[in-house]
């Protein structure tokens, strides 16, 4: 339809869980070592997600988790959103319930494009919420697509992205048919379990991510 | 009064021309004269531009005010009585009305850091309740004040030889006896025990060994006695104008103004150069006016220091004018430890070398006399100006005689006291002469390069020379001189037409260099090229307004004087951490040669980009720090003090700096400088950047390495370092309090001054409102937001707030501090957050708690007034939590309200909306924050955002390729961006000038508090009575208008209304929330 289109894209999650190492690793260019966020295009970037053209906006919430108030701002930009928790904590979960429904509230829609993502995959002997658990939430909220990633080995991080733009993008085609929830539901955990049958390409390094 | 941006006012004055010409530390001609014909925001630094306007005052309106001048002196016309309004960690500076202050540096902000006259405090004081004190006849007395100051908090060695000779002292008594020409019993008084005190201190300083105490409590006291004389002379003057009333002042601004045109001096040497080139008049005129400058400089310190330039004690005040502000320079301190016994060398040599020297006014006359002849021979018409070089001669030859007479007595060694009356006729006598023909002159030569269009050459001067600014005044250094030529030169010839002219000038200046390098036994060179470097970063530290040439430089090291710590009496030895490093000019282009000079060196560890260090190890970051040569800016070194506990402890850190103090050692022309400026940082970090949290550790290292290595080789600053770790370790906050902000401020925005008579705003609260807030606080009356006018609620709030931002301290945003869990030391910033989200529900709760549409929708309204008042006040921050809360889905989908609202509230609205905008990464507020001119309250959340990805988004480590592999450094160039954008917050940390209503305030705190009360649920409970007052469209039986709404009402809002309620019976198990999928 539209070659290129720019979705906004909201991370949100409790502080400390390494969201913006997150956002950070997604919109940083590997090869620039230094990253300044006060630019305009700190939280830009362009990707392809199945053939098309995005420009992701990325809004991060990162150090201003305690303005509360300030969060609906940011939800009401999104189009889609990345609940971030850190494998680590679990009250990190459980933050994330109240977002969403928040989200939800404001955007007055069930099915708004969702990623759930465990982060910090790469500290496994200090998991504190088991994946079951993760798992569970998934469920809970139709079938969400969960991801583990490690910010800092930036492992399955572009992944989540790309499944979020996917969401959205389905979304936008879609409009407000009937059977796209459904649709996007298989299609959200049809990719991660793509993931899974391929490790070599979104288990880099050691980390083991990418459940459902 | 009139309006202008200059803090400082200065069109009291009676004299008008004084207020054109400012004044200035080292000459009686302004030297950051700021013309006001020229461009407002690069305020001209070059002393040409007073030239220009010297020549053509009558061009010049004179009650036009100067916009960006520093005032050595101001006067305080308000009482300032610091009370808990001002941070506690401030040195604020009690002012009674009429104070006379010595100013040592004014930051932006509008605070300077100053010493009252009539106590010898410093502190910080604001200048808007001050004004520039600088009458015409007070000049010279204020002048020679700050030479007094100068020299002896400045350049500490050279002080004692300099009091030996007495010369000193005749400045400040020939000022006074030329500018008032009156002897008060008490005035004189005053002056005789300074006489005494400096007799007493010439015994000392001539009778072999004085105790450093002995001597250093003499200064003190010569000091306080001089401030006494200034402050009565003060007293004296305000008496004196209105007694004898304006016919007299005139009289007095006349001879006064005639000193000033002293400055404009013939031209000397290089007019030699004239003879022989028989070129047209275009050269010569610029050629005379660049040689003007030369003498000018040369004459200037003569003639204010009353002695020749000697160059020892020239090159020590140049260091003392351009860090006043601080105290000395590593030159001086360096002599400091060899203090006895070189000062007495010095004195000796000294003596020889002057009647040298007094041979120059009379060449000076020889040249002028061929300078005039071949320029009247150029331009025959101009017979008026031939006149007048007669007339200038034979004046020149009083003139001769005269300064030979003011330094007979110096020569003979005599208590010349007695002579100071016959020195201070003779000074005027010479001002006089020199001035009265060549002003004349002056128009002269403007009139007819006007009429020969010779406009370029005559402006040309001032431009090529703008580099040597700073030196200027104290130009008398040859040195700095010829240190300034090379790199102008190239422009300077390209743009003169007679380009053979200038090497020959150089020429002059060099063999004025060598005579000058003599004095300096064992590190002359780098010593010059340092100087000059002071010299021109000088501009910034003295000189607080930023100017563009090196805009970042200057930015920088206007920071560390606002960093310097305000203690009179100790630091006499000390040479001030900041002020060493704010020599930052010449950093990038002495690295190589500084590379090739160190043996030892780290330097290799070092990653560059752009100029810029970008990481390293600790110790070449160290040496980086401590130099020999170049000096680092000071960013570098806030960001040192303010990150260093990130990337090193503090053990590491003084270790490191012992060791660097160590192996210096190998490389014996550098050790000097570099183990003083070991010493600085361990000083610096001792007195004001200590943290007793993390830093005790390092302590007794300290006190080890200052009793061991450090005294070993500098015995007096171990002592002091020794002393300021036995402080450290009774005292519990930092010893030398500095500002809240003093790390950053390396920004280059100008901040606007308020006009210092600029009352503040009155509050707009008439009785009906007091008596409300009175009923309301005896539980009569309840009152609500529509009861207050919005201005007034938006001061309130901006005061509330901005007193909180104000107080942040950097500390709290290093490593995002502020989002511990528990124990977080970032209070500050915890609850900037917490009043900015209770103020978001107090929007909300007053909306919401009402039952009627119609006075829901008025409340609304009064809002986005109260909102917009934020807006022109520049509290962003306010702004955000009130159109975040407006926006909220509980008040936005209050359709029936919003349909009562205005349309013109709704336009108001959505362009409030656009500022506080999120999206591109805050663009709008960004941009609009860029240029903003403090006070303003900028929202946190921006920075705290910015920082946190700062410290997430890049590694603490970079790779460093070497010869064998690679290695890991510090990523240092993280750290400097996190340092930056504390300064950039820092920028904004400026109160506000607003009236507190207390009554308000209460009741405003007391309904945050309200509202806070409700805790994690205070959300939840306004949705549900937002559900109250306007049910789902779906469940409504008659909604009228549902089109605006996006998704058509179906059956899922219906479920989701019971969601919501679901969620809220229970909230205990918030994730069984059941759901349709």
């Amino acid at each position: 339809m539209r070659p290129q289109r720019e979705y906004h894209i909201v991370v949100l999650g409790a502080g400390g869980v390494g969201k913006s190492c997150l956002t950070a690793q997604f919109v940083q260019n590997v090869w620039i070592e230094s990253y300044d966020p006060t630019i305009e295009d700190s939280y830009r970037k362009q990707i392809e997600v199945d053939g098309r053209q995005c420009i992701l906006e990325i809004l991060d919430t990162a150090g201003t988790e305690q303005f509360t108030a300030m969060r609906e701002l940011y939800m009401k930009q999104g189009q889609g959103f990345l609940l971030v928790f850190s494998i680590t904590s679990m009250s990190s979960l459980n933050e994330l319930s109240e977002l969403r429904e928040q989200i939800i509230r404001i955007k007055d829609d069930e099915k708004v494009p969702l990623v759930i993502v465990g982060n910090k995959s790469d500290l496994e002997e200090d998991r504190a919420v088991p994946r079951a658990r993760a798992f569970g939430l998934s469920q809970s909220w139709g079938n969400a697509p969960y991801y583990e990633t490690s910010a800092r080995r930036r492992a399955n991080v572009n992944e989540v992205f790309v499944d979020l733009c996917r969401q959205i993008i389905r979304k936008d085609l879609q409009g407000s048919g009937p059977h796209g929830d459904s649709a996007r539901r298989r299609e959200g955990s049809g990719s991660a379990r793509y993931d899974r049958k391929n490790p070599g390409r979104s288990q880099r390094r050691k980390s083991p991510c990418v459940i459902l | 009064m009139k309006p202008i941006i200059s803090p400082l006012n200065i069109a009291k004055s009676n004299y008008n021309i004084s207020a054109v010409t400012t004044f200035d530390p080292k000459s009686t001609t302004s030297r950051y004269y700021s013309n006001p014909g020229r461009s407002e925001t690069t305020p001209p630094m070059t002393p040409h531009t007073t030239d220009t306007i010297m020549e053509q005052p009558e061009l010049e309106p004179a009650d036009e005010p100067p916009r960006a001048v520093f005032h050595n002196y101001l006067r305080a016309f308000y009482p300032f009585h610091p009370a808990g309004d001002v941070s506690p960690s401030t040195v604020t500076l009690p002012l009674d009305q009429g104070d006379i202050i010595l100013v040592h540096s004014v930051h932006t902000n509008g605070w300077a850091d100053g010493t009252l006259l009539d106590s010898g405090n410093r502190g910080w004081l604001p200048t808007n309740y001050c004004e520039a004190y600088d009458q015409l006849p007070m000049r010279p007395l204020l002048k020679a004040l700050t030479d007094f100051w100068d020299i002896i908090r400045g350049g500490c060695g050279s002080s004692l030889k300099d009091f030996g000779n007495q010369d000193l002292m005749r400045g400040p008594i020939a000022g006074r006896y030329d500018g008032l020409r009156r002897i008060r019993k008490a005035l004189l008084s005053d002056l005789s025990s300074l006489v005494k005190a400096a007799k007493r201190f010439q015994e000392v300083a001539n009778g072999g060994n004085p105790a450093e105490d002995e001597v250093e409590s003499i200064l003190d006291e010569m000091l306080l006695k001089a401030f006494k004389i200034v402050t009565r002379g003060v007293r004296f003057l305000d008496v004196w104008n209105e007694e004898v009333g304006l016919s007299r002042t005139i009289a007095e601004l006349e001879a006064a103004g005639g000193g000033v045109g002293a400055h404009k001096l013939p031209p000397t040497p290089s007019s030699e150069t004239f003879n022989d080139a028989d070129s047209m008049a275009i050269d010569q005129v610029t050629e005379r006016n660049e040689s003007q400058q030369t003498t000018r400089g040369r004459l200037d310190t003569s003639r204010l220091s009353d002695h020749p330039p000697r160059p020892i004690s020239v090159t020590t005040k140049r260091i003392s004018v351009s860090h006043r502000v601080s105290y000395s320079g590593p030159s001086a301190a360096i002599r400091t430890q060899n203090l006895a016994s070189e000062r007495f060398r010095d004195d000796l040599r000294c003596l020889p070398r002057r009647p040298g020297i007094f041979h120059w006014p009379a060449h000076a006359v020889s040249l002028l006399n061929r300078a005039g002849r071949d320029y009247s021979a150029s331009c025959p018409r101009n017979t008026f100006l031939e006149q007048t070089r007669d007339v200038m001669c034979d004046k020149l030859d009083e003139l001769v005689h005269a300064a030979r007479d003011v330094f007979r007595p110096a020569h003979l060694q005599d208590d010349d006291l007695v002579f100071m009356p016959d020195g201070g006729s003779a000074w005027l006598m010479l001002q006089r002469t020199v001035s009265a023909p060549l002003e004349d002159e002056a128009k002269r030569n403007l009139k007819s390069c006007h009429c020969a269009c010779l406009h370029p050459p005559l402006t040309i001067p001032n431009t090529t020379y703008s580099p040597s600014t700073p030196g200027l005044t104290d130009a008398s250094t040859p040195a700095s001189f010829q240190s300034h030529i090379p790199s102008t030169a190239t422009s300077a010839i390209s743009s003169l037409p007679n380009s053979a002219v200038l090497p020959t000038h150089l020429e002059q200046m060099s063999s004025f260099s060598s005579y000058d390098s003599n004095y300096h036994e064992s590190q002359s060179k780098s010593d010059v090229s340092e100087s000059f470097g002071r010299g021109v970063t000088s501009t910034g530290s003295s000189f607080t307004y930023n100017h563009t040439r090196d805009s970042e430089m200057s930015g920088v090291s206007q920071t560390s004087t606002r960093a310097t710590s305000p203690d009179i009496g100790n630091s006499f030895h000390a040479p001030s951490l900041k002020e060493s490093l704010s020599y930052s000019t010449l950093a990038e282009e002495n690295e190589e040669t500084e590379a090739n000079i160190l043996e030892k060196t780290y330097a290799h560890e070092l990653i560059y980009k752009e100029g810029h260090v970008m990481g390293g190890s600790l110790r070449a970051l160290i040496e980086k720090l401590t130099a020999h040569q170049s000096t680092p800016d000071a960013l570098f070194v806030s960001t040192f003090y303010l990150t260093f506990r990130l990337f090193a402890s503090p053990l590491e850190f003084a270790q490191a700096l012992a060791e660097r103090f160590e192996y210096v050692g190998d490389t014996p022309h550098a050790a000097g400088p570099v183990r003083l400026r070991v010493y600085n940082i361990f000083k610096g970090w001792l007195e004001s950047h200590w943290r007793h949290d993390r830093d005790n550790t390092a302590l007794d290292f300290i006190v080890e390495f200052a009793k061991g290595k450090l005294s070993a080789t500098l015995p007096t600053p171990g002592k002091r370092l020794l002393d300021l770790a036995e402080k450290v370790s009774a005292v519990g906050g930092p010893l030398v309090p500095r500002l809240v902000s003093s790390m950053g401020k390396t920004n280059t925005s100008i901040a606007q001054y308020v006009h210092p008579d600029t009352p503040l705003p009155a509050p707009i609260l008439g009785k009906k409102e007091l008596n409300l807030l009175k009923q309301w606080k005896n539980g009569e009356a309840s009152i609500t937001i529509l009861d207050f006018d919005p201005l007034e609620l938006a001061r309130q709030l901006t005061i509330k707030e901005s007193r909180i931002f104000c107080s942040i301290l950097p500390e709290e945003l290093l490593d995002t501090e502020w989002t511990r869990k528990s124990g977080s030391l970032a209070v500050n910033v915890r609850a900037m957050s917490t009043l900015s989200t209770d103020l978001a529900h107090l929007v909300a709760d007053s909306i919401l708690c009402l039952e009627e549409p119609k006075r829901r929708a008025q409340t609304i309204k009064h809002w986005v007034k109260i909102a917009n008042k934020c807006l022109e006040l520049n509290n962003y921050d306010s702004l955000m939590a009130i159109i975040c809360s407006l926006n909220l889905s509980m008040i936005s989908r209050l359709k029936r309200t919003w349909d009562i609202v205005s349309q013109k509230t709704k336009i108001a609205l959505e362009q409030l909306r656009g500022i506080v905008d999120v999206s591109r990464n805050y663009a709008v507020l960004r941009q609009r924050l860029q240029n903003h001119v403090p006070p303003c309250l900028p929202f946190v959340g921006t920075y705290l955002t910015d920082l946190t990805f700062v410290d997430h988004g890049n590694q603490s480590l970079r790779t460093l390729p070497t010869e064998d592999g690679e290695m890991a450094v510090i990523n240092f160039d993280k750290h400097m961006k996190t340092a930056r954008i504390i300064s950039e917050l820092q920028r904004f940390q400026i109160p506000y000038r607003l009236t507190e209503v207390p009554e308000l305030q209460t009741w405003m705190q007391n309904e945050l508090v309200r509202v806070r009360s409700n805790g994690e649920l205070t959300a939840q409970t306004f949705y549900r009575r937002s559900l109250v007052l306007e049910p789902r469209e779906a469940c409504r039986s008659g909604g009228n208008l549902n089109a605006e709404s996006n998704p058509p009402p179906s059956i899922l809002d219906n479920a989701k209304d019971k969601f919501d309620f679901l969620s809220r019976t229970h909230p205990s198990k918030p994730k069984s929330v059941p759901t349709n999928g």
